[in-house]
């Protein structure tokens, strides 16, 4: 039984993991830059989503889906004003820019008032309850992280198979040159991924502020992202979700099964063995630079 | 403006372009040996870390700059060569054999995440490195009978070849010798063949194999220089510091010192250096400015991240050669007064080919 | 004698057939060229002759040895050099820098004596540097010595990377589309330099080529090859004038 119960929590964990992974690997496909702000940006629609709900007293779902706005906006303006730039330099220098992003994100976030270096509670509507099933007892936070998580794994499905846009992004990520001659605008689309990838870490910064809180060392779950995005392959979507599940599962295990401080390091430990053994993650393709 | 008339294919190959050159370094040298008996005692503690934060963008930029191979786990080499330092000389070596101990030590832990590493490149690789250096980080707080885990080490006073140094000078100048001895090795390196094949890795690994450099031999002996050279900045580190602790080696001092050789100037070994004062200098200009700010800008411990990152972003932006090719930029300017002209630097876009094969 | 000789070559990937079963030799001292529409899999042979991708059957003999299982690196050091279809120089660095990574091969390099930078280090330098400042001389490129690759035309990257390769004293040069992209005069002046890398220099030379009149100007044999398969082997006039090489090229 505690099997499961651990099962359950690494995969709520597992899912946010997913989310963050997933909003890094959109941006990878598109452009291959590597978005290390990516936890940073969550950590921004949390703030935001807090003072909407909690300082200004919005209703909850109005204050989730203007957070939604804005973090898609600032996201936006990252790529069109910090990243559009720099097109052509090596990606090492866009990765760069992106640390930097997180240092100066980070860094306003302690400074605007009412945020600062504390931390904040930010409760949804579900939080605090728990549901029983037979002897296994889940929290509705974690119930809540993987239904929803679910749920916008199916919306993102159907908005990048049905909708223009949605197809418009799949060409753009495969074949910049022909998506060019297609007629699609690659630079606008880019931006666009840049801010659908900033709503989805401003969703999955709301599901996982009623577990952590929010403050504004936050962003370091993003760090666990990275191994999860890897493991999968860091050019695949749903590599990017079932890294994240492997990674939020190896952890919950490890943190009960193994001694002190492998939580902290399953991850990587993870990655690494991962790494060896297929260079390119599990569901990457192989792909070869043709000379 | 000095034009220089070579007559010989070795004057290509020295250290200095010519005597003026050597001229200035001289002086260069002359005022650091004689920095100690001039400037006050905190200043002089910053120097000797700028030499220290030198030695390891001097390493940094040999696996980063020159062979390609981004370390985001950089902070884990500091951390083996300060913690196999503090623990031999605690034993009682002197540092003539502890340092090189030292070096030796983190020169393999190069090779340990260097061998895994030769299959992977770009984000892989960084990855990669970034786990290596979380995994370092933990061990080092966990292997407590060996670290003293998370209450630290103090470090015993340096003991060069024997008995324990007296006088903070000593120190300054074992500091300045590592940081010039490092240097010349270095830009010996990079001269010779070694150092050419590590720069063709660089820019194409199938081309390099077909000029028959071994993509493994080298990849893993720059992981290993590398990491051994940042070593033996742990080392010197850790007399510096005095007390040793994991939390000090963490990711975001390997984050640091990739900015330090960005923001320096990737690519040369000047950049290096450049990265290294900017990183000392900058907390300083901060702290003066402070007094300038309104407040509630001032009091804030957020203002060094937003500066670091908010320069990051617009040395990236705006002035990719860094430091160093600002400084060149201005250099020229003076030497070719008033016929500078304003495209001189400017470099044809090499537009980075995709790594995927579409 | 044969230089190089290449049996029932094949290459497989995955379900497509890039390379299917080729044979052909190469004489010592001859300029042979390989024809064919494109993607009929002329690169691909390179790219197996040179040990870059491992074949999927057949074998490649080089003086009689058979280099079957050798890394890419090892493959300059028996002799062969090449150049690649897109250009595949070291961006960032001088032109001068890239030649000298052409003469990696010769260079016993021990880094510790480098770090050192001992009289032997120095001695091997002058020693290489004298050898590419033959080669530059050789293809005039004494203009372009300090400037970084990056910035140079195309025209000019070409030779470099023809320099390059000839840098590493190859027995045998593997030119990868010698021509393509370069005006008339730039391709006239390729066409001696190939006839003078042979004459002068006496290297052998295999080439894969489009443009038709630098093929019969400095080719001695010539090998057509269409979908992988060979087509036909002889003279330049031969090759050309054979009905199975038209219909490739103009389709039935």
């Amino acid at each position: 039984m505690e099997f499961l119960q651990l099962a359950i929590g690494g995969v709520a964990m597992g899912c946010i993991y997913a989310l963050i992974a997933l909003g890094f690997v959109l941006i990878y496909k598109a452009t291959e830059v590597v978005n290390f702000a990516q936890g940073d940006v969550m950590m921004l629609g949390a703030f935001v989503a807090f003072t909407f709900a909690s300082l200004w007293q919005f209703p909850f779902a109005a204050a989730v889906a203007l957070a939604l706005i804005v973090l898609v906006a600032v996201g936006a303006l990252f790529d069109r004003f910090l990243l559009r730039p720099i097109i052509g330099q090596p990606t090492f220098s866009a990765v760069m820019v992106t640390i930097g992003i997180g240092f100066v994100a980070r860094g306003i976030a302690t400074m605007v008032p009412g945020w600062g270096t504390d931390t904040h509670a930010l409760k949804a509507p579900w939080s605090d309850g728990t549901i029983k099933l037979g002897s296994l007892v889940i929290s509705t936070d974690d119930l809540a992280i993987i239904v929803l998580t679910a749920a916008l794994c199916l919306v993102l499905w159907l908005f990048f198979s049905r909708t223009r846009i949605g197809i418009a992004m799949q060409a753009s990520s495969q074949n910049q040159l022909a998506a060019y001659y297609m007629g699609i605008p690659v630079r606008r689309i880019n931006t666009l991924i840049w801010g659908l990838s900033a709503g989805i870490a401003a969703f999955a910064a709301v599901l996982l502020a009623p577990v952590t809180f929010v403050h504004s060392n936050m962003g370091f779950v993003g760090l666990k992202a990275f191994p999860a995005a890897v493991v999968g392959g860091f050019g695949s979507i749903p590599g990017a979700i079932v890294g994240g599940l492997i990674i939020g599962l190896v952890e919950a295990f490890a943190g009960f099964y193994l001694p002190e401080g492998f939580k902290n390091v399953a991850a990587y430990i993870v990655v690494l063995i991962v790494l060896v053994v297929r260079p390119s993650g599990i569901f990457a393709e192989m792909r070869r630079k043709k000379v | 403006m000095r034009f220089v008339f070579k007559t010989r294919y070795e004057q290509d190959l020295q250290l200095f372009r010519d005597r003026t050159e050597a001229g200035w370094y001289g002086v260069l040298l002359l005022v650091l040996l004689a920095a100690p008996f001039v400037v006050p005692e905190y200043w002089r503690a910053q120097l000797v870390f700028i030499y220290i934060w030198g030695i390891v963008g001097f390493g940094l930029m040999l696996l980063s700059g020159f062979t390609g191979q981004i370390s985001m786990g950089h902070a884990a080499f500091l951390a083996i060569g300060a913690y196999a330092e503090t623990l031999l000389q605690i034993a009682g070596w002197p540092f003539l054999l502890s340092a090189p101990a030292a070096m030796l030590l983190a020169a393999a832990a190069g090779i340990v995440i260097g061998l895994p590493a030769l299959r992977l490149t770009g984000i892989y690789l960084a990855i990669a490195t970034l786990a290596f250096g979380f995994i370092v980080e933990e061990v080092l707080a966990r292997w407590e009978s060996l670290t003293a885990g998370n209450s630290g080490l103090m470090v015993p006073p340096l003991n060069l070849a024997g008995a324990p140094i007296t006088g903070s000078h000593s120190f300054y100048y074992v500091c300045l010798a590592c940081i010039l001895l490092v240097g010349v090795a270095v830009r010996n390196l990079l001269r010779a063949p070694t150092g050419r094949a590590f720069i063709a890795i660089r820019d194409s690994e199938i081309s390099a194999q077909s000029m028959g450099v071994n993509l493994a031999r080298y990849k893993t002996l720059s992981f290993a220089l590398s990491a051994g050279i940042t070593g033996l900045a742990g080392a010197l580190y850790a007399h510096q510091i005095r007390f040793i602790s994991p939390e000090q080696f963490t990711l975001f001092l390997s984050i640091e010192f990739l900015m330090m050789i960005v923001i320096g100037g990737m690519g040369s070994l000047h950049g290096a250096v450049f990265g290294a004062i900017f990183m000392i200098v900058l907390p300083e200009l901060i702290a003066i400015t402070k007094d300038y700010l309104p407040q509630a800008i001032a009091e804030q411990t957020g203002l060094k991240s937003t500066v670091f990152g908010a320069l990051m972003i617009l040395f990236v932006l705006f002035e990719p050669l860094g430091l160093y090719g600002r400084w060149v930029k201005i250099r020229t300017w003076f030497s070719l007064f008033p016929l500078y002209k304003a495209g001189m630097f400017r470099r044809q876009k090499a537009y980075q080919k995709s790594e995927r094969v579409h | 004698m044969d230089l190089l000789r290449v049996e029932q070559l094949t290459k497989r990937f995955g379900g497509l057939t890039a390379v299917d079963d080729v044979s052909f030799s190469v004489q010592e001292g001859e300029i042979y060229t390989i024809i064919g529409p494109n993607g009929a899999g002329k690169t691909t042979i390179f790219n197996l002759v040179s040990l870059i991708y491992p074949a999927s059957a057949g074998r490649i003999l080089y003086r009689g040895e058979d280099l079957t299982g050798l890394p890419p690196d090892r493959v300059v050091t028996r002799g062969i050099g090449r150049t690649f279809q897109n250009i595949e120089l070291f961006e960032h660095a001088t032109v001068l820098q890239n030649l000298l990574i052409g003469c990696h091969a010769q260079a016993q390099s021990n880094f510790i004596a480098e770090m050192l930078f001992l009289p032997s280090v120095k001695r091997r330098e002058v020693e290489h540097r004298r050898r590419v400042e033959t080669i530059i001389d050789f293809l005039d490129l004494q203009v372009h010595r300090d400037s970084r690759v990056a910035g140079l035309p195309y025209g000019v990257r070409k030779v470099v990377e023809l320099a390059r390769a000839l840098c590493a004293q190859p027995k045998l040069l593997l030119l990868d589309e010698p021509s393509s992209g370069l005006n008339v005069e730039e391709t006239d002046d390729m066409a001696y330099w190939i006839q003078d890398i042979r004459d002068l220099l006496g290297i052998t030379v295999l080439m894969v080529e489009h443009d038709m009149s630098l093929v019969s100007r400095v080719s001695d044999r010539v090998l057509a090859v269409n979908y992988g398969k060979v087509l036909a082997e002889g003279s330049p006039s031969q090759v050309q004038s054979h009905p199975d090489v038209i219909a490739a090229y103009l389709g039935d």
